[in-house]
């Protein structure tokens, strides 16, 4: 079950769990007929093979996905009916306004795109044995360093240099500001972790500063914001009203990483730093370095996302901008432990939750908030079925 | 010694009943992993007041064996009877109530912790009191004549002590059973007879002893019967090992004898040393001064042994030389190149040093990754092509000699978490032989872990790097490997260096005293 295969290795034969290496008979595949209760209805007496059927590989990992799913569902339901909701009316308006239309996807992919970037800034530290819980003050910095560079050129460039180099600030601001913890922890053995955390709200105080004095909009009218980006300074709407070509930087980001992290020599390095420092260094691998780089990847990741949400939704720099989302970015990072791939897919549902949530005020009177009650459902879900298939592979 | 039939148990105070019905009885236990088969219908039967050697290379079952007794694994078939009765499989804590007791190889004792805080952990009611602790301990001690003190903090305990403390908390838990996987494989000679003493007073107590070794000598001084698996079959089957002469039983064990190592041998050369550690003094991980001003010389070409009861600075020596560990004085030259004093292993790695460290599965492997994946670790510049590593050459490597046959390495897709510790083992030893022309080979422990076949494999491949003109400096337990394989054997105690003996002109006994006593014996 681990995320990377080794390369040249062949995916199967080493994470079969030990009672599944192929002495019970393997029942034809069944199509969406619920599983558990399939064969009991047609074979009542043939326990025998109900057993086999129970150790199919396949058929446990649906049974499992199922019940998690089920239950989380059922936990939140309960949870609706106790404030006074209507369940389905609930999550019927939480599906149609993160997934129901090609709009509500746009939002969800605008919501999920700084997630996925934060979740990848935690990710690749996370690769190489790092904790990186500065995501959100490396999407702030991202957001600042954006400006930076819009307002160093001033309009003076076409739409497409001004993005990149917008984007190459930001991406900058965050390795800078990710690479402090990281100096920290090699030089002076301070916990990343903890550091990295406190930088966030050092991060926080800086754009409060940026938007209440430095960068203030004159014509605010007392609004604590910065100006507004504009023209080519702004990622162009590719469909609706919102929805931006942005989208597709934390997507594309991810799989780039994917390709890296898997293939390039840099990725096995990090892969053996993460597993076992010491075989790192007495390899004789540059482990200094290695942490360093990989902090710093992983704060341009969230820089970008700062990018990516000043450039594209936001247009301006706020003291609110992105609260919370580098936290949520770590979440799903955990979730998908650190495999980019499957980081695109947790960014894209905790993002649709974010949207579903937004309208729950208004459909069921209930506080934005309570969508993390189903976030965390998830997470304990995952984090639950990820350590039940470990034990049962060892 | 003597040689009473195992169905006559010598305590006479021991139940009737017990003449007959073994007080743990394992029948028929096939434990299947997959397609691998580890233990194929094994029977392993205890008497009261008997010990029972389970003799076997590695990777023949042993440990299976153990885990199902001791209810960690469930087999999926056969069952483990205690005073004839079934136990529930796959419970430790079912197999604890029935009086079955382990003492595990890596030795699970909390460090800070005293001796009496230790037992209380493992036996206490849940509530602590230092009196009743520490009495129960005491009493304990002295009935089972053990030299325990329940006020010593494990940290400050000799391996052999702590094994003393292991075995009373598995006796205080009252066992009736006690397993001891590899007891005596980190032990001087003077500690391995007084613990094999130990195991013959609690046979005479009555007590059932399972002893897992790969020893022949001690299965001769206490096993009343031996068992031997094989490939996971079992093929003696409680014998008594006096029948039986050594050569017919590595042969049971291993199928046939290995050959002899070569008695001739090409003299060290002379020239730049491989190894020149001068005046060297260190502080451990933990920042304790660990060796104390050691100087010492390995030429090309020859082989310095070093021995030393564990934990008298062989880790911190290793360490050094291969620049883990900065230096608190003195100088490392590896060929001729002063390796710096700053930690960096790079440093040592690049003026021609391989290593095989103390510890492989905390030092030199990863679990997650693949046996062909940890071979490109050498130490050496990562082979690449482009960004990516060049797998291919790698692979190439390994096929191009036969290295890797003869040191039995798994497939090289194989990930190192699914290996044993054996298997790890090899995985570290090719990876150092693969290396080409090293200056200087630093290998610890060669032999942990191995079956008998393997372990003269990777001797003769390091007489073959002597021979080539590296220096070998080899870091064992095993006097027999000592002595049969160094020039020159260095004896380390307490950080120094306590002497320095001719393996022909040295009785094992002097050595030994030198590893107690250092150099003031």
């Amino acid at each position: 079950m681990t995320a990377v295969d080794a390369p040249g290795a062949p995916d199967a034969p080493d994470d079969l769990e030990p009672d599944a290496g192929g002495q019970l008979p393997t029942p034809p595949p069944i199509g969406p007929v619920d599983p558990t209760t399939a064969t009991l209805l047609d074979e009542p007496g043939s326990l025998a093979a109900f057993a086999a059927f129970r150790h199919n590989r396949i058929v446990r990992v649906a049974v499992r996905w199922v019940v998690l799913v089920g239950a989380t569902i059922a936990i939140f339901c309960a949870f609706l009916l106790a404030k006074g909701a209507q369940p389905d009316e609930v999550l019927r308006s939480m599906w149609e306004t993160s997934l129901g239309s090609p709009d509500s996807v746009g939002e969800t992919f605008i919501r999920a795109t700084p997630i996925l970037l934060a979740a990848l800034a935690a990710a690749v530290p996370a690769r190489g044995g790092l904790f990186n819980l500065g995501g959100e003050g490396q999407l702030l910095l991202g957001a600042v360093g954006a400006f930076v560079a819009a307002n160093a050129l001033d309009g003076g460039a076409s739409s497409a240099v001004t993005l990149v180099c917008m984007a190459i600030g930001g991406a900058v601001f965050g390795a800078a500001w990710a690479a402090i913890p990281a100096v920290l922890k090699v030089y002076t053995r301070t916990n990343e972790a903890i550091s990295s955390l406190l930088l966030n709200y050092i991060a926080g105080i800086i754009i409060t500063w940026l938007c209440f004095e430095r960068w203030k909009d004159p014509i605010s009218l007392g609004q604590a914001y910065s100006r507004e980006l504009t023209g080519g300074e702004r990622f162009p709407i590719i469909w609706g009203n919102r929805v931006h070509l942005g989208i597709f930087v934390g997507v594309i980001a991810g799989l780039v990483l994917w390709v890296i992290l898997r293939w390039s020599t840099w990725g096995f390095k990090l892969k053996v730093l993460g597993g076992n420092p010491s075989a790192a260094r007495r390899a004789g691998l540059a482990v200094t370095g290695l942490s360093i780089a990989a902090m710093m990847v992983g704060g341009a990741m969230a820089g970008l996302g700062g990018m990516v949400e000043v450039a594209g939704t936001e247009g301006r720099l706020r003291p609110e901008l992105l609260a919370g989302y580098g936290f949520i970015g770590f979440l799903a990072s955990w979730l998908a432990r650190h495999d980019p791939l499957r980081i695109i897919g947790a960014a894209v549902l905790l993002g649709a939750i974010a949207v579903g949530g937004s309208g729950l005020k208004i459909t069921a009177g209930l506080s934005g908030g309570a969508v993390n009650i189903l976030m965390a459902l998830v997470l304990f879900a995952v984090l639950g079925w990820g350590r039940t298939s470990e034990s049962e592979g060892s | 010694m003597t040689n009473d039939a195992p169905t006559a148990p010598r305590d006479a105070n021991a139940p009737s009943t017990a003449e007959r019905i073994p007080i743990l009885d394992a029948r028929g236990i096939t434990q299947r992993f997959g397609s691998l088969v580890a233990n194929d219908a094994v029977d392993f039967s205890l008497f009261a007041g008997e010990v029972h050697a389970l003799l076997g290379e590695n990777g023949a079952g042993k440990s299976t064996l153990m885990k199902v007794l001791y209810g960690v694994n469930t087999p999926q078939e056969g069952q483990v009877l205690v005073n004839g009765v079934a136990i529930e499989p796959g419970s430790p804590a079912a197999a604890r109530a029935a009086g079955i007791g382990m003492v595990f190889q890596d030795l699970r004792l909390v460090p800070a912790l005293t001796v009496a805080e230790n037992i209380e952990l493992a036996c206490g009611s849940g509530r602590y009191r230092s009196k009743v602790a520490r009495d129960r301990v005491r009493g304990g001690a002295e009935r089972y004549g053990l030299a325990v003190d329940a006020d010593a903090v494990v940290r400050d305990l000799s391996i052999a002590e702590r094994q003393l403390v292991e075995i009373l908390r598995v006796l205080l838990m009252d066992a009736r059973v006690v397993i001891l996987d590899e007891p005596t494989s980190a032990l001087a000679p003077q500690e391995v007879d007084a613990l094999l003493a130990v195991i013959e007073r609690l046979r005479d107590d009555g007590l059932g002893i399972a002893l897992i070794t790969h020893k022949l000598a001690e299965t001769r001084a206490v096993a009343d019967r031996a068992t031997v698996l094989r490939g996971g079959a079992m093929v003696l089957s409680g014998a008594d090992p006096r029948s039986l002469t050594d050569d017919e039983l590595i042969e049971t064990m291993v199928g046939a004898v290995p050959p002899p190592l070569p008695a001739e041998r090409v003299p060290a050369r002379t020239g730049m040393p491989a190894l020149a550690v001068s005046g060297v003094s260190a502080n451990g991980a933990d920042g304790h001064p660990r060796l104390h001003d050691v100087t010492f010389l390995v030429q090309p070409g020859e082989l310095v042994g070093v021995a030393g009861v564990s934990g008298n600075g062989q880790r911190e020596l290793l360490d050094v030389v291969l620049g883990v560990l900065p230096l608190s004085s003195g100088s490392i030259h590896i060929g001729g190149r002063d390796i710096g004093r700053s930690g960096k292993p790079r440093n040592a790695l690049r003026a021609g040093a391989v290593i095989v460290p103390e510890d492989p599965v905390n030092d030199a492997v990863v679990g997650g990754l693949a046996i062909l994946e940890h071979l490109a670790l050498n130490g050496r510049p990562l082979p690449t092509s482009g960004p990516r590593i060049d797998w291919k050459s790698v692979r190439n490597l390994v096929a191009g000699n036969d290295i890797s046959e003869r040191l039995h390495l798994a497939p090289l897709d194989r990930k190192v978490a699914t290996l044993s510790g054996g298997n790890i083992q090899r995985v570290v030893l090719t990876r150092t032989f693969l290396v080409d022309d090293p200056k200087l080979v630093v290998v610890a422990y060669p032999s942990r872990g191995l079956d008998i076949a393997s372990v003269r494999a990777t001797q003769q491949l390091l007489l073959e790097r002597r021979e080539a003109g590296a220096g070998v400096l080899m870091v064992s337990e095993d006097l027999d490997e000592l002595l049969a394989l160094a020039d020159r054997i260095i004896v380390l105690h307490d950080g120094h260096l306590a002497g320095v003996v001719e393996p022909g002109s040295t009785d094992r006994q002097a050595i030994g005293r030198l590893m107690l006593q250092g150099a003031a014996a």
